[in-house]
């Protein structure tokens, strides 16, 4: 059997502030539409730890705005859907994957596409002796537990998914930050997040550092996508336009609080 | 302002604000956690609603319209929305 490696930019490791880390996943997505760069898988971890809200969700309503302030949490709108999300600078790490439409690994079907991405995702976790399988629509579940949150947009032709992979979970601080319906049920929502979602420090019962955990998921996805990984960095075009597309949506109020 | 949230069986959250005026829809935002490609036409669902009598079959009809050029949503369908709308007075 031949088995087709495609070959994608692979864009190591890295952390920024939400806003840069969000321009810089919509400059990759444009700089593969315009065709200047190969197809683009990036690892990346938030500082400040942040709360990005899917589109369609209201700012106001999801997150506590004075708190996240008052503890240096940065808040930001994503282009994609789904749901708000507490990106811990030490708990989580986070892909990008920008695929030109059509391409295997982005099909029409967009529930298939994302069982197809998720595939590296499951098989990292598996390399670190952790059984986690899809859970359509966007999730990754460890024994019915989300361990790992997906979105995606269909832009300019190309598919554009970020997701995040849990390596500790504080559902402590993610609801000090998120508002919940009433102040009565907090502890109650507590207890049942602590159901419903797992990490990998929780599944192994130690911690493991988030670079090692970003290593074997960039080996993860190589396989699993069967992809050829070209390590390289973002092009000055892209760098640029990141700047202009952070000044003009993410850090613009506008923007974040525009629903 | 009215606000409904449904969770969606199989599928998301629905979070309805709307205001309600002579039995027509004034106002109404459509939020979420759901997806939506592409994203704009939440925005012209919305406009599209404008001024829609609240009754099942204009609902839908606005909604599909738009749905009708190409859209796909991911957890929640036209007729959640129809009848969270249609629990408001």
């Amino acid at each position: 059997m031949v088995i087709r490696l495609d070959r994608f930019r692979l864009i190591p490791f890295s952390v920024n502030n939400a806003f840069k880390n969000m321009a810089i996943d919509e400059a990759i997505m444009i700089a593969v539409s315009e065709g200047t760069v190969l197809p683009t898988l990036r690892f990346y971890r938030w500082e400040p730890s942040a709360i990005s809200i899917g589109t369609f969700q209201s700012m106001t309503d999801e997150v506590d705005v004075e708190k996240c302030k008052e503890l240096g949490v940065d808040v930001v709108r994503r282009i994609t859907g789904g749901g708000a999300v507490y990106h811990d600078k030490k708990g989580e790490v986070t892909y990008s994957i920008a695929v030109p439409l059509g391409h295997r690994l982005a099909p029409s079907d967009i529930l298939e596409s994302y069982k197809i991405i998720c595939s590296g995702i499951i098989e990292g976790l598996k390399s670190l002796g952790i059984h986690a399988e899809f859970s359509p629509i966007n999730d990754v579940i460890v024994n019915g537990k989300k361990i790992s949150g997906n979105a995606q947009t269909r832009r300019k032709g190309v598919l554009l998914q970020h997701g995040t992979v849990l390596v500790d979970f504080d559902p402590e601080t993610m609801f000090s930050l998120l508002k919940v319906p009433d102040e009565k049920i907090r502890d109650k929502k507590i207890k049942l997040v602590r159901k419903r979602v797992t990490s990998i420090r929780h599944e192994l019962g130690k911690m493991l550092p988030l670079e090692h955990v970003a290593k074997q998921l960039r080996k993860s996805f190589q396989e699993a996508l069967s992809i050829d990984l070209v390590e390289d960095g973002l092009t000055s075009y892209e760098l640029k336009l990141a700047e202009k597309i952070a000044a003009e949506r993410y850090q613009n109020h506008d923007w974040n609080f525009r629903r | 302002m009215q606000m409904i949230d449904y969770k969606v069986p199989g599928g998301k959250l629905l979070r309805i604000k709307a205001e309600i005026q002579d039995g027509k829809i004034d106002k109404v935002m459509i939020l979420g956690d759901f997806f939506v490609h592409p994203e704009d036409a939440i925005e012209e669902i919305e406009k599209s609603l404008y001024g829609c009598p609240l009754n099942k079959n204009d609902i839908l009809e606005r909604i599909n319209r738009i749905i009708s050029r190409g859209v796909s949503i991911i957890g929640f369908s036209a007729e959640d929305v129809a009848e969270v709308l249609l629990q408001m007075k």
